[in-house]
């Protein structure tokens, strides 16, 4: 070897720095220079800073960094305002995969061309460690961003069987296991793949995340195809103050979604409660039903909570619900059918009216003698008595398969 | 990782009822005689179904199991844990596919897995490489979407409750000319 | 896991390359083999279910004897003992007789690897003796075929996935051959129309784009229908028929006169439109795949269709291409010297041919021997109270044979009233060469796993037995027992197989299976001239089932089809639980026209009934049969072909077996006559 390799003891001094990050690099770049030494992202928001006296803003840099070619930075000079003073700086583009990361501002003061020649490479070195430094929290950002999606699916479905390991796996991202949690589910309706549809869940996302932070809540949410899941703290312990709660978070939701003309698009549903993250997996699955179920029965804000036959019917097996219809309402269906008449619709509104005469006379425009008249038309084709309290629940029943679309 | 969801694909129009995807379901697994995982059946228009677990978004069967004994992989296949699992049976009258199956040499309940050993490996499932005429297809659904597809056809099972990760291409009609004097 | 490779056996079109999986010397799954470009990596449901077939709980372990004979009453027996008592029958009567005449076999196709022919070696090289000839299945079409086009050979099979079109007539490959379905549904997803013309609306009919249902046997009126249309509208190569064909001016002038359209439609049942619409498809001048089913044959006009039919396919597209896309089957060991079945024997010095006995008509024509007599008889590779005719012939037959063996893997109906019976081994226990009938790739099947018990291979078998004779009887056999199975591959592998298949030596075969090459015809410069169908001295079609009121006809108004089902190829696979899902009775589909007549509803148990017999079945009522169509699948516990008696054919061996010219009754079950 007729070469000796020489290695200056401040690049090694300044590799040494970059172990403690941009603050690292920037204090060690300082006191080489004996210059301030201020590290910006793209926008010149300060990232970090050494040997600064007062506040610095950026004024002006050299057109040229517009165009970045290589990996390469160039130096070039830039101006600086510290203390309402002018000052002159050099600067150095922050450059990762070709892309423009942030700036290296080194404030000079009054110096001959010469010294800024001599400091160039160094400031050029610098500003190297510190692209390989961003990169290192892209991907760490990026990793730990992949994995909380997956925390959250595994939560969504309950491949978590131990509740410790739930809590501290959450504790990772301020989130309290130990507190009791609701799922709330946000759809899209009728979505389409193939449309701006996945960037309007993108902006969903986006504008649930905010409100949360709004509501000093540190979002758990997820996308999914055509839907957001939103693993939502609850604080107190009542459940009717609890509900309210939801009901107006999903209201903001639903304002800012209306800015985007998107509100009309998004039906939810919501969940139970649950003390036990292993178990909000249940939670997940009920607010789905919620969630058909409201869209069918046109509930504004359908809690699993507060579907009651819906929620048997719904899931019930098709045929036995059908012939239960049938067995029900079929003889009245196949008279109007045959007759053209209008009981089936009067039996509706007098069912929804909680079978008061009063009530369904005013709802149907019609004298309380002729709804009589039907209402004792109706209970011949049935053969039932309408004021049995069990037949009242049968028809009520039938009438929630009717609008469940299962007929 | 990247949360995926794979599901199969069946189009009507190229399954002309062979049973290959079937009996190659048996083969790869060396199910017991009477544990179907996957199901060929014929719909009351003659065309066929291949039918198997359709690692739904939203499981009955692990809604409703008292062992939580399902998981659901970050790749969408649903898996039962057959340690966890007691033989209930309550999956099996749950799913509206009827995917899980009573084995009764093990007492318990056993399932479709989507051949996940092979997919680790690369390979598609039994299933679908069995399919001479690509009928049976599997793809990630959170990210392919095709105009023709549909998430139904007459004769499956109502998917709103599960949500199952299965998509169709229905089949295009045909022209058959019967004897007048066949009875149709 | 160690990996081997295979070729599917079966009576089958598709001759699949498939490959097994062994751990410590077990078969634990199978898959296709990917390098077979016929098949693809794929199986069918079969296929996939050789586990079962393999490691089945009925499977033969040990050679077995029952005495007397049917009565069950089986006994293990080695091998020797086996060998002896067949040897000891084998010398006597050749002793009695002065010839091994006395002696005989019955086989066909339950394995179609070419080393299976040990069995015609094995009798071969013992002398003149009693064997079948002839074809049940396909020898008419054969013929026919034959006879338009001079020979055989189409283009390669996946070559239907670059048609135009495909014009079935009565093949169903959906169930018989379902690899060839994704090279027609490749075709059709490129735009190509799938025809179906066939009696049964079968699976493949389903998948078709144009289905139309055809009285049976009538295929070949269609034809000529289409064919008089075709050429009334010039939609022909014209100086093709004028150059390339013998008889032209004849069959112009047959058409002319002879072929009436309003009879065309009555005959086959099918309208003027519809009939036009299949006219519309010929007329295009593009290729078009014209695939002749086995089953256009099965009756007695079953030449004269297919002569029909291809007459059509040379008019039809423009094509003057002779019958490079007309599709019936491929003789691919022609190829082949088939050593095994080729084998000479030693000369004997008074009988200088040995017996022959149409295959169609075995029994019925065995037992009718004299000087000598059939005493000894050998089945191997074939189940015939199942699968053949006349069962009542076969019982005859068999009181009066001496010794019955049955060489099989499963106690057949056949191997019930046999003495002997001896396991076979499956095509995982021995080594193979395989053609197929239909694609063109060639095949090497590996041993992969040691016999299963006591099994053993057809050659096997031959092999031993043979020696066996010769140490009790010095050159009694000339059977080389010395060779191996690789050796008898060797010599198939000759020059120009090799040259044919690209290959140096079978080493190349354990890589991967081969492709034929194709040969180049020029079939516009040949000096072949096509035949272009004519009547034939039978006058006009015959058509058995409108030939007037006869006592038969008014007994037995069904027609009784017979096709093979999805999971099974006749009684094979019928062991295997994967394959027999909830199939534990028989069922026979009736037109909903025969139930109302006979008062027979879904699911009823019903007989069916003939002359020669009865069988039970449950019966399913089918909106798509034709009225006076009954069908029952092949084999069963209880087989169909019971009501199967055909007229013994004076043809030796030319034509196949006539199965669907049978008619049978039915009616609801009665217990006490059951």
């Amino acid at each position: 070897m007729e070469n000796t390799f020489f290695v200056p003891d401040y690049l090694h001094d300044l590799l040494v720095a970059s172990e403690k990050g941009l603050k690292g690099i920037c204090v060690e770049l300082a006191s080489l220079l004996s210059f301030p030494v201020i590290l910006t992202d793209p926008l010149f928001n300060q990232l970090a800073t050494a040997k600064l006296v007062h506040e610095v803003e950026i004024n002006y840099v050299d057109n040229q960094y517009r165009e970045i070619t290589g990996d390469k930075p160039a130096i070039v000079s830039c101006q600086l305002t510290s203390d309402g003073v002018q000052k002159k700086g050099i600067c150095s583009a922050i450059i990762l995969d070709g892309r423009l990361r942030g700036y290296l501002f080194v404030q000079i003061d009054e110096v001959s061309d010469e010294t800024i020649t001599r400091i160039h490479s160094i400031i050029a070195y610098a500003s190297s460690l510190c692209s390989l430094e961003l990169r290192k929290r892209l991907e760490l950002k990026q990793e730990r961003q992949q994995f909380k999606e997956a925390f959250i699916y595994d939560l969504l479905y309950g491949n978590m069987k131990q509740k410790d390991e739930i809590i501290s796996y959450g504790n990772i991202w301020g989130w309290d296991f130990t507190q009791s949690h609701t799922i709330i589910v946000f759809s899209l309706v009728d979505f389409d793949y193939y449309s701006e549809d996945q960037k309007h869940i993108d902006s969903l996302f986006f504008l649930i995340e905010r409100v949360l932070i709004e509501s000093n809540l540190k979002p758990i949410a997820m996308k999914k195809r055509g839907e957001v899941i939103v693993i939502y703290q609850m604080l107190g312990e009542e459940i009717d103050k609890n509900q309210n709660v939801i009901k107006e978070f999903i209201q903001r939701v639903m304002t800012q979604a209306k800015m985007m003309n998107m509100n009309t698009r998004i039906a939810t549903g919501i969940g139970r409660e649950s003390t036990n993250p292993e178990e909000l997996y249940k939670s997940y699955q009920e607010a789905k039903v919620a969630y058909e179920v409201g869209l069918l029965l046109n509930i504004h804000t359908p809690f699993f909570n507060g579907l009651g036959l819906e929620r048997i019917l719904y899931k019930h097996d098709l045929q036995d619900v059908k012939e239960y219809y049938d067995h029900t309402l079929g003889n009245l269906e196949k008279f109007d059918q045959d007759h053209g008449g209008e009981l089936m619709h009067t039996l509706e509104f007098y069912a929804a009216n909680h079978y008061d005469v009063t009530k369904t006379a005013d709802a149907l425009f019609l004298h309380r003698n002729t709804l009589r008249y039907r209402l004792k038309k109706i209970e011949e084709i049935l053969d039932k008595k309408l004021d049995d309290m069990n037949v009242r629940l049968n028809i009520t029943a039938a009438f929630k398969i009717k609008q469940l679309r299962k007929i | 990782m990247m949360v995926k969801q794979m599901g199969f694909v069946f189009n009507v129009d190229l399954c002309f009822g062979c049973m290959a995807c079937e009996i190659a379901c048996r083969n790869e697994n060396q199910t017991d005689s009477t544990v179907r995982w996957r199901k060929v059946s014929r719909l009351t228009d003659d065309s066929f179904l291949s039918v198997s677990c359709n690692h739904c978004n939203s499981p009955e069967c692990f809604r409703v199991c008292p062992e939580n004994a399902f998981t659901k992989r970050g790749d969408g296949i649903v898996q039962i844990n057959s340690d966890l699992c007691i033989g209930c049976g309550l999956c099996i009258e749950a799913c509206p596919y009827g995917a899980p199956q009573y084995d009764p040499l093990t007492q318990k309940a056993s399932k479709c897995q989507m051949c996940y050993p092979r997919q680790d490996k690369g390979l598609p499932p039994a299933c679908v490489e069995s399919c001479s005429t690509e009928a049976l297809t599997f793809v990630d659904l959170n990210i392919f979407c095709d105009k023709k597809m549909v998430g139904t056809i007459p004769g499956f099972p109502d998917t709103r409750l599960t949500n199952p990760s299965i998509a169709f291409y229905p089949a295009i009609e045909r022209n058959r000319y019967f004897l007048k004097s066949s009875n149709k | 896991m160690e990996i081997y490779r295979h070729a599917c056996p079966r009576n089958c079109f598709s001759t699949c390359g498939m490959l097994s999986y062994i751990e410590d010397g077990k078969l634990m799954k199978i898959s296709g083999d990917a390098k077979h470009g016929y098949n693809q990596g794929r199986l069918c449901a079969k296929g996939y279910a050789y586990t079962q077939y393999v490691y089945n709980p009925y499977r033969l372990k040990h050679p077995i004897r029952q005495t007397p004979r049917g009565s069950g009453n089986w006994k293990r027996i080695s091998w020797e003992e086996a060998y002896d008592t067949i040897a000891d029958k084998i010398l006597e009567l050749n002793e009695r007789y002065g010839s091994n005449l006395a002696s005989g076999y019955n086989k066909f196709s339950g394995n179609i690897g070419l080393l299976h022919y040990a069995v015609e070696g094995m009798f071969n090289s013992i002398g003149p003796h009693t064997k079948p000839i002839g074809n049940p299945c396909l020898i008419t079409g054969e013929r026919a075929m034959r006879k338009s086009f001079g020979q055989m050979n189409s283009i390669m099979p996946e070559k239907m996935a670059e048609m135009n079109a495909v014009v079935i007539w009565g093949a169903n490959p959906a169930v018989t051959n379902v690899h060839q379905m994704k090279f027609i549904l490749q075709a059709r997803q490129k735009g190509a129309k799938l025809i179906v013309i066939d009696p049964i609306f079968t699976r493949t009919a389903a998948t078709a784009d144009i289905y139309i249902q055809i009285n049976p046997g009538t295929d070949g009126w269609l034809a000529l229908g289409v064919a008089k249309l075709l050429i009334e509208s010039e939609s022909y190569n014209q100086e093709f028929v004028h150059n390339q064909t013998v008889n032209w001016e004849e069959f112009h002038q047959y058409v002319n006169e002879q072929v009436d359209l309003h009879e065309v439609c009555s005959k086959t049942g099918i309208s003027f439109d519809v009939i036009c619409e299949l006219v519309s498809i010929y007329s295009i001048p593009k290729p078009c795949a014209t695939w002749i089913g086995f089953g256009t044959q099965r009756n007695e006009n079953g030449g004269q269709n297919i002569s029909a039919i291809n007459t059509l396919a040379l008019l039809g597209c423009h094509s003057g291409k002779g019958n490079r896309s007309v599709y019936y089957s491929h003789n691919g060991i022609d190829d082949f010297p088939v050593n095994l079945l080729n084998h000479a024997g030693p000369e004997h010095p008074t009988v200088q041919y040995s017996r022959e006995i149409n295959i169609n008509n075995f029994a019925e024509n065995a037992s009718k021997l004299v000087d000598p007599p059939l005493k000894f008889l050998w089945i191997a590779l074939r189940n015939p109270l199942s699968q053949d005719q006349d069962f009542q012939a076969w019982e005859s037959l068999m009181k009066e044979l001496e010794l019955i063996v049955t060489v099989d893997l499963f106690m057949t109906k056949s191997a019930e009233l046999s003495d002997i019976v001896l396991p076979a081994a499956s095509h995982f226990e021995e080594m193979d060469l395989n053609v197929s009938y239909w694609h063109h790739w060639l095949s090497v099947n590996e041993k992969a796993i040691p016999p299963y018990y006591e099994a053993k291979s057809d050659l096997q078998i031959a092999r031993e037995l043979m020696k066996k004779l010769n140490d009790r009887s010095p050159g009694f056999s000339n059977f080389p027992s010395e060779r191996k199975p690789i050796d008898w591959i060797r010599e198939e592998l000759t020059p120009s197989v090799k040259k044919l298949y690209s290959i140096e030596s079978i080493d190349d075969l354990l890589e991967c299976p081969r492709l034929r090459t194709e040969e180049v015809t020029k079939s516009s410069s040949s000096s072949f001239k096509f035949r272009l169908f004519s009547q034939g001295n039978k006058g006009t079609f015959t058509n058995s089932f409108n030939r007037g009121k006869s006592d038969v006809e008014e007994s037995y108004p069904f027609q009784l089809l017979t096709p093979q089902s999805l999971l099974k190829i006749h009684s094979q696979y019928e062991a295997l639980p994967w394959l027999n899902q909830g199939a534990e009775q028989d069922v026979v589909e009736l037109s909903e026209y025969a139930a109302e007549k006979n008062g027979i509803l879904e699911g009823d148990k019903v007989e069916l009934f003939n002359q020669y017999g009865k069988i039970a079945a449950i019966a399913r009522i089918s909106r798509f049969l034709p009225q006076k169509v009954v069908l029952v699948n092949q084999a069963g516990k209880n087989p169909i072909n019971r009501l199967i008696v055909q007229k013994p054919q004076k043809n030796k061996g030319k034509s196949s077996m006539n199965f669907y010219d049978s008619s049978v009754n039915i009616r609801k079950w009665c217990e006490n006559d059951g």
